[in-house]
Order: structure tokens, then sequence, then C-alpha cells
């Protein structure tokens, strides 16, 4: 039975001794060299990160520039004109009666819905919704008239085009004939009514970690 | 770098060191007795470390006895064998033995040759000197088992062989081979007087020709092959003193040519046949039996064991320097790389530096105003207004004065009528009154346009509705005949005698002034194509 011994004096001690340094230089040597391979993989890796993070940083400010240049102008006029931003319900109130005094339209009824978003239908609505920073919101408006003539809600349409504050998208509109055409009075003989949306847009405002505004 | 081997040759009366390095005898040494061994192998030993040492002992005649066993295999073997020799030799501390082979009478048997060193009182001095100085004995073994090496080695095998070498202390070692198998082995006293040593090789083997004879180890009429191994002056003396012997072949080994064969380097007036012993006992232990009882080699088999540790730990070692090599090159690669990657990130750092300087400050993130000007954008893209509808359904009626547009309703595409409701409006897809497939994306596409309700009076009115239903219809026509209209329907007629429903209507054929006279009144609704219509841009 061969003892295993540490004592150097002895053959098997002494060979252990001679392995055991062996081994454990070799080890240490294998140590130092997967340490020092894996400290520069290590830097490389940070390197190339860094270098990925400065081109997508790069590029990152090249499109924005891309984009301001190209963009700002249509975007500073669109904020100015009011159709980013709050709704100017009070400005296209005092449009419509502006309207409605100039063409004597003996009377009008509006009635404004609250406030809600409006989703373009997108090919990819959702994913659209979710990398999207601007909003889009609707206000649906029940615009009643009597009209002396169909051109009048027409002109009036027009005319509320032109104010830029919003954009204005009619859903319907319908009138009907009250009165004979040969019906000689001061009324006005057309019942009108149309259904519009008035659009807004506003930037979101950045989402928290959950997804909550 | 040759193998060095310690043999010490334990004679009666001496005992000889030999040292070898490889083939060349780099040293002998004698010993006349034990205290004065001990003082000198101390010296020898710490010159030569970790050497290991084989002992051959030559003191005396051997005992050799052949045992037949059950031929078996397996763990079952080794048991019987060990069996054996310890029923031949109970008592003896040093014994072996050595299979001869399978002989075949009425049963397979094992030919086991037993051995044993019968005076071990010398042996025993010299290896407590040996375990005391910490020598590793690798072997215990007997001249007479190295010269039935040698013989082997030459291949001496004649049938009835006895070979024979002066013994270094006078006496005469012969050794008895039968087809190559030891069967006895003999060491001769030195002669009393100093008498020819021809004449002493011949009385020798006349008596053990004789004892052969008599214990019938070979037949009387049989030829006794006798291999002298002989220093080369000595030769002519011997085949003249021999040759007289009857039934004897003589054969003459002079010891120099078996060194110059072995190409062994020892200085040819010293070279004696104990010399050929030790150098092969020291050069192929691993073929002789070995007489050592297990503590004796125990050192050796930590040498052995250790030489195996250390080899291992050197191919482990040299794998790990390997392995570490190519890591440290793969290193050195990837260092390079850094480098040039160190040098791109300096590049790209100036790079961000230049866009930062030509960035321009706005309040408002760039992608916002893009994708406000782009919601913006998309949304004009869908919307419509009623005006050019209208339009397109007033030029028709203009030519006709007799039309009154009662009613009017434009709906944008996506939003319904509320003059007139489809009655049995499809839903998207499915299976129709004939069972085939509609088609979801064509309903879907009919109520994504346009449409324009009018209701339309004739007036005035005679009457008549046959011709009512036919201005209306040709109405209808001319309407669906402009540029941009998909389609016209007539979903009311001047007068409703649709074949599928009821009918009914009360006429007075006398008139008075109180009746209201007949209305001739009809309802179509217009599909328009939308992306005509597209209106401008508020940008």
């Amino acid at each position: 039975m061969i003892q295993l011994t540490l004592d150097r004096r002895r053959p098997m001690g002494k060979a252990l001794f001679n392995s055991g340094i062996m081994v454990i230089t070799g080890l240490i040597i294998m140590l130092i060299a997967w340490q020092l391979k894996h400290s520069l993989a290590a830097q490389e890796l940070a390197y190339q990160r860094q270098m990925d993070q400065l081109r997508d940083q790069v590029a990152h400010i090249r499109r924005d520039r891309e984009w301001t240049l190209a963009y700002q102008p249509g975007y500073t006029r669109m904020v100015n004109q009011g159709l980013i931003g709050e709704e100017r319900r009070l400005e296209w109130r005092a449009v419509i009666i502006e309207l409605a005094e100039r063409l004597k339209l003996p009377e009008l009824k509006m009635t404004f819905s609250p406030k809600t978003e409006f989703n373009p239908p997108t090919d990819n609505a959702d994913q659209a919704a979710a990398d999207s920073q601007v909003t889009g919101y609707q206000s649906e408006m029940a615009l009643e008239l009597s009209l002396f003539h169909g051109a009048d809600l027409l002109s009036l349409l027009d005319t509320l085009d032109r104010s830029r504050s919003a954009i204005l998208m009619p859903l319907r509109c319908r009138m009907a004939l009250q009165e004979e055409p040969l019906y000689l009075d001061a009324s006005a003989r057309i019942d009108s009514h149309c259904d519009l949306q008035w659009i807004t847009v506003k930037p979101s405002p950045p989402l928290d970690n959950y997804g909550f505004y | 770098m040759a193998t060095e081997n310690l043999t010490l040759l334990i004679f009666s009366e001496t005992v000889h060191l030999h040292q070898w390095r490889g083939s060349h005898l780099v040293a002998e040494y004698a010993f006349d007795s034990v205290d004065q061994g001990r003082q000198q192998l101390a010296t020898i030993i710490e010159s030569t470390p970790m050497i290991p040492l084989s002992v051959v002992v030559d003191t005396a005649n051997e005992e050799l006895q052949t045992r037949l066993i059950p031929r078996v295999i397996g763990r079952s073997r080794g048991q019987l064998q060990q069996r054996t020799l310890l029923q031949t030799f109970p008592t003896m501390e040093y014994r072996t033995f050595v299979s001869q082979g399978t002989v075949t009478d009425q049963r397979r048997n094992e030919k086991l040759l037993v051995m044993a060193i019968t005076q071990d009182e010398i042996l025993n001095q010299w290896l407590t000197v040996l375990d005391e100085l910490g020598v590793m004995v690798q072997q215990v073994t007997t001249a007479s088992m190295v010269l039935a090496q040698i013989a082997r080695r030459f291949r001496w095998s004649d049938q009835y062989e006895l070979i024979v070498y002066r013994h270094f202390d006078g006496g005469l070692r012969q050794l008895f081979q039968n087809q190559g198998d030891a069967q006895l082995s003999r060491l001769s006293n030195r002669p009393a007087d100093s008498s020819d040593l021809a004449q002493q090789f011949k009385e020798e083997a006349t008596n053990t020709r004789q004892y052969l004879n008599n214990s019938k180890s070979i037949p009387r009429e049989a030829n006794l092959t006798v291999r002298i191994l002989h220093r080369e002056q000595l030769g002519t003396q011997l085949s003249a003193e021999l040759a007289s012997l009857d039934q004897v072949q003589l054969e003459l080994v002079d010891i120099n040519s078996i060194t110059k064969k072995l190409s062994l380097t020892i200085t040819p007036q010293q070279t004696r046949a104990d010399h050929l012993v030790s150098w092969f006992a020291a050069s192929f232990p691993q073929k002789l039996p070995n007489f050592a009882p297990g503590k004796v080699g125990e050192r050796f088999r930590q040498l052995i064991a250790g030489r195996w540790l250390t080899r291992a730990a050197v191919v482990a070692t040299a794998s790990m320097l390997v392995w570490s090599a190519t890591e440290l090159f793969a290193a050195w690669e990837i260092a390079s790389r850094a480098d040039d990657e160190r040098g791109l990130v300096s590049t790209w750092q100036q790079l961000e530096q230049n866009a930062l300087a030509d960035a321009i400050p706005t309040d408002t993130a760039p992608l916002v105003m893009k994708q406000a000007t782009e919601l913006v954008q998309q949304i004009n893209g869908q919307r419509r207004f009623p005006d050019q509808g209208l339009a397109l359904v007033s030029a028709a009626l203009t030519n006709d004065p007799n039309l009154q547009l009662r009613k009017v309703e434009w709906a944008a595409p996506g939003a319904e009528l509320h003059y007139y409701k489809r009655p049995n409006y499809p839903s998207p897809g499915g299976v129709d009154q004939y069972g085939n497939y509609t088609d979801p994306e064509s309903v879907q596409a009919e109520a994504a346009k346009e449409t324009l309700f009018v209701e339309l009076q004739i007036e005035p009115f005679n009457g008549d509705f046959q011709s009512a239903l036919v201005k209306a219809e040709s109405t209808a026509r001319s309407i669906a005949g402009l540029t941009g209209v998909i389609d016209v329907e007539m979903v009311s007629s001047p007068l409703n005698v649709d074949s599928e429903s009821a009918f009914s209507e009360e006429i007075s054929t006398s008139s008075s002034d109180g009746d209201s006279p007949p209305e001739a009144i009809f309802q179509l609704v217009v599909t328009l194509e939308s992306d005509g219509f597209a209106r401008g841009p508020v940008l």
C-alpha cells in the first residue's frame, strides 16, 4: 500500500511536492492568461459598446439636425396658428358667430362634445401609438343652422377651414328644404345640420417606467 | 541521458556494489563487512539519491521446485499460485514463483517453478542497512535467475543444458535447464587446494551429470550441453580438459565476446560473469522473479508511482501551458484589436463633437416636430368636404328645372347617412342567401366611400307615375354617368309598387278642393370616388 505523504525525503512525497509545484505553476499561468484575455476582451467589448453608442449618438444628432431643418418651420407655424397645443374653442365659436352674422343667418346652435383622443387609421395602429410622441385630439361639434341658401353652408365650412387653428373634418352635413322655393319671406327656408370634428395635435407627455403618463 | 542503476551483489564473503549508467559500469565497490559497507554505502547513496537498486543474491544453492496446479483463470489463479508458494515454503521469507506454461496430461495444468532463498542471514543484514539508508530496492533476485534470463536472451535452449561460470568466491555457479526451464541451481564450494581451474570445471560437470542422472532429471543416454562462461585465455585449456567427457557437448562462451555484443563498457581485465549478471539485473528487472517481500520494495514502488505522478503532472502542466499560450495569443490579438478600436472611438468622439457643434438648438424635440407634421399630413389626407360632391349633383340637375332638391345629406367616408339607412346592410364577410361567401373587403370599401343622399321632387307633376319613374331613372343614370360617381342607387321611387311588398292606395276619382295634389318624390344614394375629392392640406 503506497502511503501518500508530503514528506519530501520519501520518493512519493518528493514526487507529490514536485507535481504540486508544477501543476500549481501551470494553474497560475493558466489563470493569469485567462484573466488577461478576459480583461482584454472586456476592454474590447467596452470599446465596441462605446463606439456603437457614439455611432448612434452621431447618427441621432445628424438626424435631429435634418429633421429640425425639415420640420421646424412648419411646426412653428402650426404652433402659432393653434393647431398644435390646447384647443381654442372660444376662437372657433367666435369665428362661427361672426360668419353667421355676416351671412345673416337667423339662428344657429352648436354643441361640443368632450375632447377625446384621435388616432387616424394606420397599418399598425398599436405600434404607431406606442412609438408616437404626439397625440391627436378630436372634439365633435353638432352645428345646426337655418340657411337661406345651400351655398351658405359650404361657404361657412370653407371659412372655418381657413381658420387654421384646428383641422376641420366634416363627418356629415344634411340640408332639408322647409318651404317651397317660391315662398317669399324673410325667414330661412333650409334647415341644416352638420357633424364636424375639430382636430388638434399635442405632444404627449413622456411615459414613466410603468408606461403611464 | 542514460538511466542510472545500482546492483548489489551479495556473495558469501563479500558484497559488491555496481553503479551502472546505461551499459557503462561507472564504479564498483566491494564491502567486506556490513559495518564497512554501511558507511560507504551511505556516502554513495547520498551522491546518487533516487536511484533504484537491485539486489542479486549469489550465496548458496537455491531451492527450485516444480509444482503442477490446476489451470484456472482470473482472480483464483493468483490465489492458487500464492497458496502453492506458501505451502511449498511456509517458513521462507524470500520466495517467489514463475509460471512455466501449461502442461497437458489427463487435464490441463499450470507448471509453476517455485523458488526460495534458503540462506538469508547475509541478505537480511544488508536489507536492514539499505532500509536504514533509505535506498529504493526495486527487487531481490538470485544469480541463477539472472543467468536463466541471460540464457533466454542468447537463445541457449538445448534440451539438456548446464550453464556454468566461475563464482567470485572461487566456486562454480551451475544452472541446469530442461528445454529452457530452470530445474537445478548449484553453487559449488571453492576447492580446498588451488587445483587447476579446468580440472575443477571437469569435476563439477561430472558430479552434476551424475546427480542429474540419479535424480532422473536427464536420461543416462542423453547428451548434456555444458555451456561454460569463461575468459578468453581459459578456452583452450577447457577444451582439452573436458573433451574426454562422455555424452557431453561442450560450448565455450567467452565473457568478453558477450560484453562486446551487449556493448558493455567494462575494463576487459576486470570482466567477470557477475558483471553480466549485475548488468542484466540492473537493466531488465521486470523480467526477473522478485523474491522480496512487500515491505522491501515499498520505496521503489513509491518511486515508480511518483514517477508516474510526475509524468502526469508534466503532461497536465504542459497542457495548461499550451492552453495558456493559446489564450495569450488570443489576448494579444484582442489587445491589437482593442488598440484599433480605441482609435476608432477617438475618431467617433471627434465626429460627435463636430455633430454637436452643427446641431440646431430647439425647444421641441425634432422627433416630436416630425411626428406632429406627419400626423397632420396624414389627417389632411383623410379630410373630405361636401362642397365638391354637392356641386357634382347640382350640376346634373341644372338642366332640368322640373326637379326640386328637397333634402340632401353628405357623409364622409366611414360615416353613416342619417336620412337613409340601408335596411339590410351586409355584415362584413359571411355567407349570402345563395350560400356563397361574401367578400368583406368589398363591403368595407363601399362603406369607406363618400356617400350622398338626395331627395328630389318632380314639380309640376301631372299624376303620371310611369313618366315620373322614367324621369327618376333617367336622372339616376345621368348622375351615374358623371365623373367621380361610382354608383347610384334609387332607394325610393316616385311610387313604390315593388312586387315583393304589399301595396295599398285609396284613390278618389272625383276631385275636390280639399284634396292634396299627388307628389312624385324619389330618393337616390350616390357613392362617390373619395380619392378624387381630397381636401387641400392645412399647411
